[in-house]
């Protein structure tokens, strides 16, 4: 699942402009394969561990280079954002998480000049609940 | 599908079986002490049967239904012939023991790693 350009990314309660797309990958971190004595193929798999991650993407200028001087890998908290069909927000969605910081990078480009991907793993309240929470508005 | 005796205890997942050591019993020598020199034969191995598999059950309930049958089975030293899933049948076999792994793993089902043993008691 990806999401491009979102609109009112706020991480940790910082708004973070210039955000171009966030980005979900989910993988099974753990699978439970099973054969049985009739041949060679499996035949049960289950994907009973799994991390969802979740980058978040954008343009960095001198005026939000520092928007994040506080956060480190390990450090834990909320991301929010929107996004929308359409320019005019209608029919759109607020996506929350929570997630843990495992890192902040940043690459340089002529055409996007300098961006920071901050890539986290999000964390379900109770392990069962997705972590990635879409909430629609109400009708 | 595989049973113990007529019933039918792991057919919600995948198992296997393995026949364990056959043969004589046997102490190699200097095993007991530094003066055994020659093999010390005790004799024959019980046939043992070890079964491998994964319970799966899409309720939490569902699946403590199933341990609990099979908790049931090994506390009654279930006996009879033993058939698995290939068909390969053994006589008088008994149902001692089951082992359930470290863990429950809860994804799209729900589902126990587990092994299980059968001996032909003397």
């Amino acid at each position: 699942m990806i999401w491009l350009n979102p609109t009112g990314v706020t991480l940790f309660g910082v708004a973070l402009g210039g955000v171009s797309s966030v980005a979900v990958d989910r993988l099974a971190t753990r699978t439970a394969e099973e054969h049985g004595d009739l041949g060679p193929h499996v035949v049960f798999v289950d994907a009973p561990e799994q991390r969802v991650t979740v980058r978040v993407r954008r343009r960095v200028d001198e005026a939000s280079v520092g928007a994040l001087a506080g956060v480190h890998p390990g450090s834990m908290g909320a991301l929010s954002f929107r996004v929308a069909p359409s320019k005019s927000d209608r029919n759109g969605l607020t996506v929350r998480v929570t997630v843990v910081v495992r890192g902040v990078d940043h690459a340089f480009s002529e055409r996007d000049g300098f961006v920071q991907t901050i890539t986290m793993t999000a964390v379900s309240s109770d392990g069962a609940a997705d972590p990635i929470v879409e909430e629609g508005d109400a009708a | 599908m595989s049973s113990i005796n007529g019933q039918v205890l792991f057919d919600s997942g995948p198992h296997r079986f393995v026949v364990r050591s056959l043969g004589t019993l046997f102490f190699p020598p200097l095993s007991i002490d530094f003066l055994q020199t020659t093999t010390e034969l005790i004799g024959p191995i019980e046939l043992a049967i070890r079964q491998t598999g994964r319970l799966v059950s899409t309720t939490e309930s569902g699946l403590r239904s199933l341990v609990d049958a099979i908790q049931a089975a090994g506390e009654a030293r279930v006996n009879g012939v033993l058939i698995d899933s290939a068909g390969q049948s053994w006589s008088d076999m008994t149902f001692l023991r089951f082992r359930p792994e470290d863990r429950v793993d809860r994804g799209r089902v729900i589902s126990l790693v587990y092994r299980a043993d059968y001996v032909r008691l003397a």
